[in-house]
């Protein structure tokens, strides 16, 4: 009994040192969603699919993102573009199959598909996470209309296919279409 | 031995014969040589260098397709420098690849890709920009239409001139030659012309890149996605081996199987192109049944029991005779035995053929002889062995484009000669060919010419019957006598009002020449023999033999049944006649579509409405099916499995690469369940059920080998009892009837050489290849007419008449016009009556 007791209060102090060692210490979890996460610059979230400065899609459908995925989520069918070029009609990413694993982005020889950083994309509806071309390219849209928010630009965009907006590297602030 | 070399290469002896290439030697070692105008089928050109090995002594890398093996050569493929040549090779082609794999078709099966991959530079030395040809502003991404089908990106060539040489060498044109010099070369058509071959697509197949690329398969989805499925073609008899790329239900192409012994890697466009009308989304997609007047989309159930309800009462009213089926050669032999012995046992009537598009059906008698020649047939690949070949009677660049290849083949190695004998000149008779044109039905004239003048007999007569210079018939004899002829007899000799007597002038003609000699049957339609054999005829049984009481009883004993109908039975013509006149209760049609084929509308669509119940089974709405009361879909080739026999005598699987699309069902099960609704009680599953069926009765009537039956296709072994050839001394020439003032013009119809019937027509751009139906004329008849290309023309006949387009073809015989039989539009059978022998026209410009 006694033997006991020796022990208990031995171990008190001990387990409480850990305790106040970490009373003092920053917390490791997150206010979430006040909070949001600082991300790994490898983080891999939402795909999107990029656009050239022109604002044409630079997907060509080659299909091979869809060949190097493991889940097989992606699909798409090739058409023939008004300029003769060879773009895809139908592009789909199903973002419930998908296990982020980054191979399309691996794999795009145009440099076309990319995992961003949204994360924040639960939905209701299983059907709601199989992205079109066009939400795809939606993201591209916002993600690049955020950066440029963030180095103080003003979005321009008339046409689907007007930008002309020269992509100032960064550090480049003051944006040069307001002069 | 002395025609034998021996070399070492890799240190390993190997012995081939004289003058065969180093890269054959390796080949038989197993040594792979990358390789990219190399082709087995081809003369050498070196133009690659792809393949460069070492030779010792030899001063430098030496291309192994090109240089023949030598005694005692010692050859290092892998040795360093070797490696190092190859390397600094593909690096050169590549300087100016614009290595845009991505949007290439060919990417992901190209050979220069993989050949970059395992012999390759890694990077590229060069930063300047590529070489780009443009052929023309319109066209962006540097694509151009060469021709009808196929688009060339110049920039993807690396000049290999495969293309040319299979053009040139194989197919026997120059439509297709190279121009300019180096980086500059470009690929062109005739100045202005657009580039066009029967045999274009082997162009796309056989480049080792992509820079041709086949319209129906530009940007449509990527190889590796692509199932490959073994099948055959079905829209000729030559059965030429075909592979089907297809994902899901969707057919993408067809490219060959490689069979050596048939088709030899080459495919005609017909069968490439024209095959992917199984794709079209214009197919029937339910069955139908007439309600009100109206035919409406309904059930399998509803329909199968609509259709047996009907013959069944039929059956009552008119006696099992009053029930006629008409089948269509395409059917498998699976097929077309189920639809025998439904016809035969089920229904109870001998009333069945599968010939809907000729006017002079051939009897039984002649049918028999037509089989009796099966027993020697001569493969393609022997055809070289003849000396002269005696084509009569047919288009075999139109009926037969493969098998025309082979007789190219032996002409151009120099030892066999060609004599074409037809009622116009033909494409094959541009080559070094000798030809003679008849007149139009004039066969039997000139066959009895030509035995005259074998026999040394007068032949001024029969040679004007025919229209046939006499002098010229006398020739052809002196240069056929005694030598070994194969003599390949066409669709026109058969189809023919005086059919038995032309198949008796050429046994005689045969036995005339020199010993060796053989008649070939190249029979039109892909499984023409095999409906003859299967018992699609009124007179033939299922197993080849004749309906007589003997063979009834051998095929009683195997459907266990006590009798079947005694002989007797009608043919389409009479068929089709006997309904016209309201004495048929019910008309089935199985895939054939006499209202648009049958070489007389007007019995046709008389027959189709006076009879009391008419049924359709078919893949497109065709003209007869829109007057039937119900019409059931039928799956194309790719979604049945079955056997056909070509017309070279060999019996050929093809697999199902997907389930029947749509609502649409394989041809056996429909017959099947129509069966058990009529009181069949026998049940299949597979077609190799109904398969092991008929071997066992081909074994009981032992007229083929039918035992053999793995891949590959066997060359079928058949024994025919000879027939009794009639006496020819009597036999006289008949005059031919001339046109009249009224009408002057002799009207010819027939397939054209893209098409099979309607069917081809519903493939994606078989429009651009073979655009809508015109008539040819003869340039000086038309000169005469006052008539230019392109004008509008009325043709008219005792029957009808059309509006159609004019164009040129010097090829037609002055005095004749002709109008392709494909394009359902054109509905050229309503000239014809199945009357008179020979339809006579006028011509009007409008
Ligand atoms: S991230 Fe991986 S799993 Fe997701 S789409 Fe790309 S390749 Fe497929
Ligand atoms: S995203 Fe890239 S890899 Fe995928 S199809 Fe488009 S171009 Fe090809
Ligand atoms: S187009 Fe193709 S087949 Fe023709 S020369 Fe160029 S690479 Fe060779
Ligand atoms: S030659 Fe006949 S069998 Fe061969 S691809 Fe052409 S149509 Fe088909
Ligand atoms: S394959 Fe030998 S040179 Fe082209």
């Amino acid at each position: 009994m006694v033997s006991f007791l020796k022990t208990v209060i031995k171990a008190i102090p001990v387990g409480l040192s850990v305790t106040f060692k970490n009373i003092f210490r920053k917390p490791t979890t997150l206010e979430y969603p006040e909070v949001k996460p600082d991300l790994s610059p490898q983080y891999r979230g939402l795909h999107y699919l990029a656009r050239y400065d022109n604002g044409e899609e630079r997907c060509v459908c080659c299909g091979l993102c869809a060949a190097a995925c493991p889940a097989d989520c992606i699909y798409m069918e090739p058409y023939e573009n008004e300029r003769g070029e060879r773009k895809a009609r139908i592009y789909i990413i199903n973002e419930i199959r998908c296990i982020f694993c980054g191979y399309c982005e691996e794999a795009c020889p145009e440099e076309a598909i990319f995992l961003g950083k949204e994360f924040e994309f639960s939905k209701y509806e299983i059907p709601d996470f199989i992205y079109s071309k066009e939400m795809l390219l939606g993201n591209f849209d916002r993600i690049e209309m955020e950066r440029r928010k963030k180095l103080g630009m003003e979005f321009i965009r008339k046409t689907r296919f007007d930008f002309r907006m020269p992509t100032p590297s960064i550090g480049d602030s003051e944006s040069s279409i307001e002069k | 031995m002395p025609d034998q070399v021996k070399l070492k290469i890799e240190d390993r002896d190997v012995t081939v014969d004289k003058g065969q290439t180093i890269l054959d030697a390796a080949l038989k070692l197993g040594i792979i040589v990358p390789t990219f105008c190399w082709d087995p089928r081809l003369k050498p050109i070196a133009a690659c260098r792809m393949c460069l090995v070492e030779v010792e002594k030899a001063p430098k890398l030496v291309p192994s397709c090109a240089v023949p093996a030598i005694e005692g050569m010692v050859v290092k493929v892998f040795s360093e420098k070797a490696i190092r040549g190859r390397k600094a090779v593909l690096e050169f082609i590549l300087s100016n690849h614009p290595l845009d794999c991505p949007t290439c078709d060919k990417g992901g099966e190209c050979i220069l890709q993989d050949h970059t991959f395992n012999h390759g530079p890694t990077g590229s030395r060069t930063i300047e920009p590529r070489n780009r040809t443009i052929f023309d502003e319109k066209y962006k991404f540097d694509d151009f239409p060469l021709g009808p089908v196929i688009w060339l990106n110049m920039n993807r060539c690396i000049f290999c001139f495969k293309c040319t040489r299979i053009i040139k060498e194989i197919a026997g044109d120059d439509d297709l030659g190279a121009f300019n010099r180096g980086y500059h070369t470009i690929l062109h058509g005739h100045k202005n012309r657009p580039f066009r071959s029967e045999f274009s697509g082997n162009t796309v197949e056989n480049c080792p890149v992509g820079a041709l690329v086949a319209n129906s398969f530009r940007y449509k989805v990527r190889s590796w996605l692509l199932k490959k499925t073994p099948s055959v073609c079905h829209l000729c008899g030559d059965g030429c081996n075909i592979t089907l790329w297809h994902q899901g239900q969707k057919l993408f192409r067809i490219y060959s199987r490689w069979n050596r012994n048939v088709d030899n890697g080459l495919l005609c466009d017909r069968g490439r192109f024209g095959g992917l009308y199984a794709d079209s989304d214009r197919r029937l997609r339910n069955p139908k049944i007439r309600r009100e007047g109206k035919l409406i989309d309904t059930t399998w159930e509803e329909a199968l029991d609509f259709v047996a309800g009907n013959l069944e009462s039929i059956r009552a009213k008119f006696t099992a005779a009053g029930i006629g089926v008409i089948g269509n050669e395409m059917l498998s032999n699976e097929e077309t035995y189920l639809l025998s012995r439904i016809a035969r046992r089920v229904i109870g009537t001998n009333n069945i053929d599968f010939r809907f598009e000729d006017k002079f059906t051939p009897s039984t008698d002649l049918n028999l002889k037509l089989l009796y020649f099966l027993v020697k047939r001569i493969p393609f690949s022997k055809f070289g062995e003849f000396r002269n070949h005696l084509i009569i009677g047919t288009d075999t660049e139109v009926t037969h484009p493969i098998m025309t290849l082979w007789l190219k083949r032996a002409i151009s190695s120099g030892r066999s000669k060609c004599y074409a004998a037809y009622h116009r000149k033909t494409d094959f008779t541009l080559h070094p060919v000798e030809s003679i044109e008849y007149f139009p039905q004039g066969e039997y004239n000139f066959l009895l010419a030509l035995y005259s003048a074998l026999k040394g007999k007068s032949i001024d007569e029969s040679a004007l019957a025919s229209g046939v210079a006499s002098t010229l018939i006398q020739r052809w004899a002196e240069l056929l006598k005694g030598s070994k002829t194969l003599l390949l007899a066409g669709e026109a000799l058969y189809n023919n009002p005086r059919g038995s007597e032309n198949i008796d002038l050429l046994k005689a003609i045969c036995d005339l020449l020199g010993e060796g000699s053989v008649i070939n049957i190249p029979y039109d339609g892909s499984n023409y023999l095999g409906n003859l054999l299967w018992g699609a005829t009124p007179g033939i049984l299922p197993g080849g033999s004749q309906n007589d009481e003997e063979n009834r009883s051998i095929i009683c004993k195997e459907w266990k049944c006590d009798n079947l109908p005694e002989a007797g039975g009608m043919d389409t013509s009479q068929m089709l006649t006997a309904a016209s006149e309201g004495k048929m209760g019910a008309l089935i049609f199985f895939g054939s579509d006499p209202v648009g084929f049958y070489p007389d509308r007007e019995i046709a669509t008389k027959a189709v409405q006076n009879a009391s119940f008419k049924v359709a089974c078919e893949t497109f709405l065709t003209e007869t099916g829109k007057l039937c009361d119900a019409v059931l879909p039928l799956a194309p080739f790719p979604e049945c499995s079955g056997s056909l026999i070509s017309s070279e005598g060999r019996l050929q699987f093809f697999e199902k690469a997907f389930d029947p699309a749509y609502s649409s069902a394989e041809g056996w099960r429909i017959i099947l369940r129509l069966a058990q609704r009529l009181g069949f009680e026998g049940d299949y599953s597979s077609p190799s059920e109904i398969w092991s069926e008929m071997a066992s009765i081909a074994d009981k009537c032992g007229k083929v080998d039918y035992k053999q039956s793995q891949y590959g296709g066997q060359f079928l072994k058949m024994d025919f009892a000879a027939r009794a050839f009639s006496n020819l001394d009597g036999f006289q020439s008949s005059p031919l009837p001339s046109p009249t003032a009224e009408f002057p013009m002799i009207l010819t119809y027939g397939a054209s050489v893209y098409q099979k019937r309607n069917l081809t027509a519903y493939a994606e751009s078989m429009d651009k290849i073979d655009p809508g139906p015109k008539l040819y004329i003869n340039p000086d008849n038309a000169a005469k007419m006052k008539l230019y290309e392109g004008d509008t023309v009325r043709v008219s006949s005792t029957k009808g008449s059309l509006t159609m387009k004019s164009a040129f073809d010097y090829r037609i015989r002055p005095g004749t016009v002709f109008i392709p039989t494909n394009f359902q539009e054109a509905e050229f059978n309503s000239l014809l009556s199945s009357k008179s022998d020979l339809t006579f026209v006028k011509i009007e410009r409008l």
